[in-house]
């Protein structure tokens, strides 16, 4: 009875934060799908989120507005970044793009701290989210529950709006071949959009749980979700976006699992055991554990 | 329909189209043809909007089009079916032939949809198979339906023979002459000269980025040393320009 509880809670546990960190990396790997571009600014998407429900989580409207308006928030700030900062420099260099996305990181980041506080500042969140669910001799957070579903739902949603909608249709193929998909008569600015909102919807779910975890915001807020992010696109194979989940729940797996089994003195270690392993994996497949599947030639 | 009026193009800081002229008219089969290099595909993707020219005049219907985008031009009725097919691999057959309805509002499309898997049989048995498992050869027959998808009134190709095997070549001609007989209006670049002629209207021999020789299929026929053409060296056209030791 007592192992079957551990490995349920552990189960629970890894998924909940697994699926946390697939939608991140979800984030990153639908606009570098199209644009090549690691967009660093996408922490910041958490940012604007996590402000957002400091803002509004003290005014009269129920949680759920707050959250919702959290999230268009890092939609409309996606949308805006792409229209003012990147759209402009979309044809010149990927380092360009790259060191356009650092800019505006840090131009959001030092918003924040002159213009809120460079102090963690608490956010207001709904009871249940620290309330537990015991089922027998198992304790589960239902915020963890509710992100274990959230993050299904979500990826269940991008799947179908993938496969089913013409627009998702025309994000995949942009993934493979951009210019072709512009010589079908499909905007490019148009898609390009679509994956900006799409980043910033995932990056605003990603910011309800993450500071449900945390419980206040700081202006560095996005730093580890971006990293988070990253290394887990890496590890999937930078251009699968079955590769971003896959490496996002293997990070999570590895983060919980870690937790359990690393000795107390070693605890406060356990990023560099992660990142430990992480090298180990790319050592092995550097091009990623999910393989590109970008159009190869054939005759 | 088309006119190209003294076109500049190329990549970076190398200029392929060195003051290109040509024209096609409406229910045309026009050939260009050249050697690698000559600047055949240069042409196409200028007038298809992705490269920007750098000088000159491309109109369409009347109308400027030089430096649109790409997804502009289509919708003015210019197609291109691109070297390699660039079929999405990825993508199913059905995904491939949706997206190549982008510009149309209509409510056709489904119809038109299933005329072209009927006419390309393949393509319908097929519909649910991601694009790269096609044949070289079905794929160029994908490519050429998703292009038709979009209604064009000028439709390129670009060398849509290439890399596939004797008896697909004979196909994809038949192909082409066929919509050529519906009174689609076809510019061609291929390095199949032979078959290119039997099929063509007229054509142009692009050299350098320049055009060295246009007429009819006949005067060609009569005035350039085809084979010579096509072995790089410089034209027997005209003597002229012949080279010293030529002479």
């Amino acid at each position: 009875m007592g192992i079957l509880n551990d490995v349920l809670q552990f189960l629970i546990n890894a998924v909940s934060l697994g699926g946390l960190y697939a939608l991140m990396a979800l984030g990153l790997a639908i606009v570098y799908g199209i644009l090549r571009l690691v967009n660093f600014a996408y922490g910041e998407l958490v940012m604007v989120a996590g402000y957002t429900l400091l803002l509004l989580g003290s005014g009269p409207l129920p949680w759920a507005v707050t959250a919702l308006a959290a999230v268009a928030v890092a939609i409309l700030t996606s949308l805006l970044l792409e229209r003012v900062a990147f759209r402009p420099v979309r044809h010149a260099s990927g380092n360009t793009l790259l060191i356009t996305s650092f800019a505006v990181s840090s131009l959001l980041q030092n918003m924040a701290l002159l213009l809120v506080s460079p102090r963690p500042k608490a956010v207001y969140l709904p009871p249940f989210l620290s309330e537990n669910l015991i089922l027998g001799s198992l304790v589960v957070s239902k915020a963890n529950l509710l992100s274990i579903a959230i993050s299904l739902v979500l990826m269940g949603l991008l799947v179908l709006f993938l496969k089913r909608t013409f627009l998702g249709i025309a994000l995949r193929a942009a993934a493979d071949d951009f210019t072709m998909v512009r010589l079908l008569g499909i905007r490019a600015n148009r898609v390009i959009a679509t994956a900006f909102a799409i980043s910033g919807c995932l990056a605003g779910v990603v910011a309800l749980f993450w500071i449900g975890r945390t419980g206040s915001v700081i202006p560095t807020i996005g730093a580890s979700p971006i990293l988070i992010a990253f290394i887990a696109t890496v590890i999937g194979g930078m251009d699968s976006l079955t590769g971003a989940v896959v490496g996002g729940y293997l990070l999570g797996f590895l983060t919980v699992g870690l937790q359990l089994l690393l000795p107390q003195y070693l605890l406060d270690f356990r990023p560099a055991f992660v990142f430990g392993i992480v090298i180990l994996v790319l050592l092995f497949r550097p091009q990623g554990l999910i393989r590109s599947t970008r159009s190869t030639e054939r005759i | 329909m088309l006119e190209i009026e003294g076109v500049y193009a190329g990549y970076g800081s190398t200029v392929a189209l060195h003051g290109l002229s040509l024209q096609v008219a409406e229910g045309e089969l026009v050939a260009l043809l050249g050697v690698n290099g000559a600047g055949k595909t240069t042409a196409l993707n200028t007038i298809a909007g992705v490269l920007k020219p750098l000088r000159g005049r491309i109109t369409f219907q009347g109308e400027p089009i030089a430096g649109r985008p790409p997804e502009e031009i289509v919708r003015r009725g210019i197609a291109l079916v691109p070297e390699r097919r660039r079929i999405f691999a990825n993508l199913t057959v059905g995904e491939n032939l949706r997206l190549g309805t982008a510009t149309r509002r209509d409510r056709q499309v489904q119809r038109d949809i299933a005329a072209l898997c009927e006419r390309f049989p393949i393509l319908g048995q097929r519909f649910d198979q991601p694009g790269g498992t096609l044949s070289g050869g079905e794929q160029q027959q994908l490519a050429i339906a998703r292009a038709l998808l979009s209604r064009p009134r000028l439709l390129m190709l670009d060398e849509p023979s290439l890399g596939l095997a004797p008896l697909l070549v004979e196909e994809v001609f038949r192909m082409i002459a066929q919509l050529h007989d519906e009174g689609v209006t076809i510019l061609l670049v291929e390095q199949n000269v032979e078959r290119t002629l039997a099929i063509a209207d007229r054509a142009y021999l692009l050299h350098m980025g320049r055009i060295e020789f246009s007429g009819t299929v006949a005067d060609l026929r009569r005035h350039v040393d085809i084979a010579a053409a096509y072995l790089g060296g410089p034209l027997p056209c005209d003597t002229d320009k012949r080279t010293p030791w030529a002479s």
